[in-house]
């Protein structure tokens, strides 16, 4: 019993911890800047979202010992497989380049060398981790340290929002000006939030560590407390700045425009703080999503994976995701802007929601693989809705951000 | 001309912390010198823009020159150490956003 509160607190916190990369600190923070309260809803309907997702790949893990892309592969076979692996696998090669670049940022405000100076040193920091450490320092050790990023948490406190104000935007509601970028903005926060290697890591993540049926509690417990209070970080992005850059009329059109938004309620400290924020969010989601760009190509193509292993007793999982950590930094040697970088790929994100989410829906409803514990009508409604949404959000998310991004 | 106030703001803003030492020298000045970039940019836009009303262009390059005179002195002010200069520039700034803000309200466009 007490070991299983410990998991669940653990969880929790290192969900928390990890709750904020690239995407959601843009994101919210560009939504604040432009639009107040207004995009409030958003966030809160992508956590709803996200909840369900990781729920469901968790239950998947522990009741079939399959991850995600193991059941996708067993049931629809490798060339469908490959479909929603190639589009997941392009995105996933880009949001890696954007946390990079959102770690080497924080480098910048720290140290004011240039950006692109940082993209190889980060990449070979990055590699050494996943070459040297274990799943669990991977997962626990960044999320412990990303709870600094609570501090715009404290700030929206500190500065006093008019609750009646933030509560009006939980609501969804035309905007007034700008409408393509609103709904560019929303699109962006959801394709942010419902990363779709968020659940098909927290599934290998599962099977790492050894997560069986008596885990169902702990994984219920993990995505809805954890990705709940996780999303509490980034309304504090949009609350402290829709209070300190919308009165003056700042949009954020570049993280260094965003590393002002802490100066206010803490001074020096705020911009000390949103820097190390930056950088630790980004690299602690920057080691998820390489992991997982290796995961899923040695579990699409049956090799031997597990990050607990000694890289020579998985030597083809080890070459992938050293690959592609250093091909995702050459993005940023290149010096492609890392805020345009972070809200293209969000957008993308939105695109191939529904090339995911689909097969997902089907595996979930597999007796062979979840028995009594498939989904229920609950879940089926939710991810319905999500595929519903995810099919909109593919259809204008491109144009909208030709017109408004 | 969205950007061009919002980076005005983005300026004032690292001027202001700048002088209350909330940001380091090397932050306030590659800050200033993007704010600077992009207003030379949304002038070159400007003077490209067809739709634009001439009367108005004339003004609206007024504006934009004067703030980014005003940046440029916060520049060399941040280069130079001079922390009672720059909180000169960020008043004169303010003054000068309001203005281009009032300007773009008559003319019915949103800032």
């Amino acid at each position: 019993m007490r070991k299983k509160a410990f998991e669940i607190t653990l969880g929790i916190v290192t969900s928390i911890g990890g709750f904020l990369d690239v995407g959601a600190i843009a994101t919210a923070a560009q939504a604040g800047a432009a639009f107040g309260f207004q995009l409030v809803w958003a966030i809160l309907l992508g956590t709803i979202c996200v909840i369900f997702l990781v729920e469901m790949s968790g239950r998947l893990a522990a009741v079939s010992k399959h991850t995600l892309v193991d059941a996708l592969r067993e049931r629809f076979g490798v060339n469908f497989c490959l479909v929603p692996f190639t589009a997941e696998l392009f995105v996933d090669v880009l949001v890696l380049a954007a946390e990079i670049g959102g770690v080497c940022l924080a480098l910048q405000l720290i140290t004011g060398i240039s950006f692109p100076w940082w993209a190889l040193p980060v990449a070979f920091l990055l590699w050494l981790l996943l070459w040297k450490g274990t799943f669990e320092i991977i997962e626990n050790g960044t999320s412990f340290f990303g709870l600094i990023t609570l501090c715009f948490v404290v700030a929206a406190f500190v500065l006093h929002p008019l609750w009646k104000l933030f509560g009006a935007g939980v609501l969804p509601s035309l905007p007034t000006h700008d409408k393509a970028h609103y709904w560019f903005i929303a699109v962006a926060i959801l394709g942010a939030l419902i990363s779709p290697y968020l659940f098909y890591f927290y599934s290998s993540g599962a099977i790492e560590d050894k997560w069986g049926k008596g885990h169902l509690v702990v994984n219920r417990a993990i995505a809805g407390l954890g990705m709940g209070f996780g999303s509490l970080v980034s309304l504090g992005v949009l609350v402290v700045s829709a209070l300190v850059f919308q009165p003056r009329g700042l949009q954020v059109d570049a993280y260094e425009q965003a590393a002002l938004m802490l100066t206010e309620s803490f001074g020096y400290w705020g911009f000390i703080f949103f820097a190390v924020s930056l950088g630790i969010a980004c690299f602690g989601a920057a080691l998820e999503v390489s992991l997982n760009l290796a995961y899923g190509t040695a579990q699409a193509l049956g090799w031997n994976w597990s990050e607990n292993e000694h890289p020579t007793q998985d030597a083809r999982f080890s070459a992938s995701y050293t690959v592609f950590v250093f091909a995702a930094s050459l993005l940023m040697v290149i010096g492609i802007d890392p805020l345009k970088l972070t809200l293209f790929t969000m957008a993308l994100t939105a695109v191939i929601l529904p090339l995911v989410i689909i097969p997902f829906l089907i595996l979930m409803n597999d007796e062979r693989y979840l028995g009594k514990h498939r989904n229920g009508w609950i879940s089926n409604g939710v991810i319905l809705f999500i595929i519903g949404l995810a099919f909109v959000l593919a259809i204008v998310a491109i144009p909208l951000e030709i017109i408004g991004g | 001309m969205q950007t061009a106030t919002s980076w005005a703001a983005t300026a004032q803003m690292a001027g202001e912390a700048w002088v209350r030492r909330a940001v380091p020298t090397h932050y306030a000045g590659r800050t200033i010198d993007t704010a600077v970039e992009t207003l030379s940019e949304t002038r070159e836009t400007l003077e490209q823009s067809p739709s634009i009303p001439p009367d108005q262009r004339v003004k609206a390059r007024e504006h934009l020159q004067n703030l980014a005179a005003t940046i440029e002195e916060m520049r060399k002010a941040i280069r130079s150490g001079d922390r009672a200069r720059v909180q000169e520039q960020v008043q004169q700034l303010t003054a000068q956003k309001q203005a281009l803000l009032n300007f773009l309200e008559n003319a019915g466009a949103r800032p």
